[in-house]
């Protein structure tokens, strides 16, 4: 008999434990995804306080980044102009595809450390991250949704009411919840790991073409507008580029309606600038060669110096980011199980 | 509200709570009551009108954000409520905003139209303010203040479709506009516990084309941004509110 009980309880316990082991994701405990901002770094403008990255904020952030959902026919996730493979920017596009055929007005950015960005958009139009996804999501010519549809399809889900709820302590779907979820998977997108940075703190360093071209592009002013770390400075600069008479895309003076901005973009990050082509608000140049081109017009920047400019931009390419299994749509997001 | 059995235990209790304090602290309220009107009569969807220029115009959609009242005793004090109404002509509800106060004696309302521009860069926000209701400018951060929209024979756009978005919280083109109401020094601004302080306010939708900035359909029959154009008709919007009366009840 107490042979009899003794084989139960270890069937019983076999069978947890097997039934623990295919339900790993949800019961391994994991080290909880934090951001972390470098050491020497400025101060970041996002608020955390007030979205606090978790990882169920930030897989359910991932799901949604990744989800056509968001879209109208269900084409169009934010990763379609985003991709991890191109420094989430899009791949070889001067303008993104949107609904219907219909083509974006500017070129998508490479996106990273954007918790130290104040405002977004070629234009600086949008003021809070949390904002952003809004502005593509309604755009009838990108992802063409409205926000209550998008909620009533999230909410119509067989997974996302769950994962709301381990996201937000009100588990609510809501524009606010969706938007903050957004946020935490695109904080995360820090680059602080290219070779430029192994070369700052000590474990690489720069061949001799890298370390020319780091010497020029802070002898030519380079860093005036793209300021290290981050290589912006935020600024809205007028490029001297000609306004194309189709788009007569005024630039920053579409949001202040200051003349003074006419022709003003945001100063981008160069960070991954070697995968983001091509390059400039609307995707003119489809060469880092054709961007010397044009500098050199205003800047004295014989071939030989471009040629080691792009070198050294070379060596901001992080794969830390663009390889990351963390932020690939194809990779589940670890979850911690808190055991109360 | 998700929680409505706790907010009613709450409730009692805080009521139980307070049931010995003196009287300044047990409730009263303010109650706004709106009367949208263009040509005498109300100002209602689908109904025909005709502004100062003679032109006809009928329309379909029109909102607004109201908020941040302020209530002024005679000793000074401020009754500050933090919040926004959405009032909307095809929701009569809206027209009736009712707040908790503290009971005294009041000299001064103010209150605002459109939205505070903390509010408008900080992040979405929920309730009358969450983006889902339309009156968010996706693509350059901020809440559309004001919609008005409906057809005019006098408009040059197609179907005759006229369209002004209001808003804006940046110098020098903030759209945002602060009304005030004083009651008169007599007892009429005394408010007692369990009394309603209501004011009657009429916002004459004339005054919106007529306005210090004249605002003709067939020269503007569309303003859909922030801007010089959009100050001005806030100005003019702003000159539609009167106080009708008020009265302690």
């Amino acid at each position: 008999m107490r042979n009899l009980l003794t084989w139960i309880s270890f069937g019983l316990c076999s069978v947890a434990v097997f039934a623990l082991a295919c339900n790993k994701q949800k019961d391994v405990v994991t080290e909880p995804i934090v951001f972390k901002a470098p050491d020497g770094w400025p101060a970041t403008v996002y608020d955390f306080n007030a979205n606090p990255i978790t990882n169920a904020g930030f897989a359910l952030g991932k799901k949604l980044f990744y989800d056509g959902k968001l879209s109208k026919d269900g084409n169009f996730p934010c990763g379609s102009c985003h991709q991890q493979f191109a420094a989430f920017s899009n791949y070889d596009h001067d303008f993104s595809h949107g609904f219907n055929n219909q083509f974006t007005t500017r070129n998508a950015p490479a996106l990273n450390n954007l918790a130290w960005q104040s405002a977004f958009h070629r234009d600086g139009g949008i003021s809070n991250l949390d904002l952003q996804p809004l502005a593509p999501i309604t755009a009838p010519n990108e992802m063409a949704e409205t926000i209550p549809h998008v909620l009533a399809k999230l909410a119509a889900d067989p997974d996302y009411p769950a994962l709301f709820k381990a996201a937000f302590a009100d588990g609510a779907i809501n524009t606010a919840n969706m938007t903050k979820a957004l946020s935490q998977f695109m904080l995360m997108l820090v680059s602080a790991d290219a070779k430029y940075d192994q070369v700052k703190a000590g474990t690489a360093s720069f061949d001799v073409n890298e370390a020319a071209g780091y010497a020029l592009f802070q002898s030519k002013g380079c860093t005036n507008c793209h300021a290290e770390p981050l290589f912006t400075n935020n600024a809205y600069v007028n490029d001297n580029l000609p306004v194309d008479p189709v788009r007569n895309d005024v630039g920053r003076m579409a949001i202040t309606g200051d003349a003074a901005d006419y022709g003003k973009f945001k100063v981008p990050s160069l960070r991954n600038v070697a995968f983001s082509f091509p390059y400039m608000h609307d995707g003119r140049f489809g060469s880092l060669s054709e961007v010397m081109s044009h500098y050199a017009q205003t800047i004295s920047l014989n071939a030989g110096e471009q040629d080691l400019l792009i070198a050294f931009l070379q060596t901001l390419t992080d794969s830390s980011l663009t390889k990351n299994p963390l932020f690939s749509p194809d990779v589940d997001v670890p979850q911690v199980h808190i055991h109360n | 509200m998700k929680y409505p059995l706790l907010s009613v235990l709450l409730l009692t209790l805080f009521a139980a709570c307070s049931k010995d304090n003196s009287r300044e602290d047990k409730a009263a309220w303010l109650e706004i009551r709106l009367s949208p009107e263009m040509n005498s009569s109300a100002f209602q969807a689908n109904a025909n009108y005709s502004n100062i220029y003679g032109e006809l115009l009928r329309p379909t959609s029109f909102k607004f954000y109201l908020g941040q009242f302020k209530l002024t005793k005679t000793d000074g004090s401020i009754v500050s409520l933090d919040q926004y109404n959405l009032v909307d002509f095809n929701d009569t509800a809206s027209f009736r905003i009712r707040m908790e106060v503290s009971p005294g004696q009041y000299s001064h309302l103010q209150y605002q139209f459109g939205v505070d521009s903390a509010r408008n860069v900080s992040g979405v926000q929920s309730g009358p303010l969450d983006p889902l209701l339309g009156m968010f400018w996706t693509w350059n951060s901020g809440y559309i203040f004001l919609k008005l929209e409906g057809n005019s024979t006098a408009s040059n756009q197609a179907n005759g479709k006229f369209e002004y978005h209001i808003g804006g919280f940046r110098s020098p083109y903030s759209a945002i506009r602060t009304l005030e109401t004083d009651f008169a020094a007599d007892e009429s601004g005394q408010l007692g516990s369990g009394q309603t302080l209501r004011v009657n306010l009429s916002v004459q939708m004339d005054n919106f084309f007529a306005g210090a900035h004249p605002l003709r359909i067939a020269d503007t029959a569309t303003v859909m941004t922030p801007g010089e154009r959009a100050a001005q008709i806030a100005d003019n919007f702003a000159a539609c509110f009167s106080t009708t009366n008020y009265q302690v009840q």
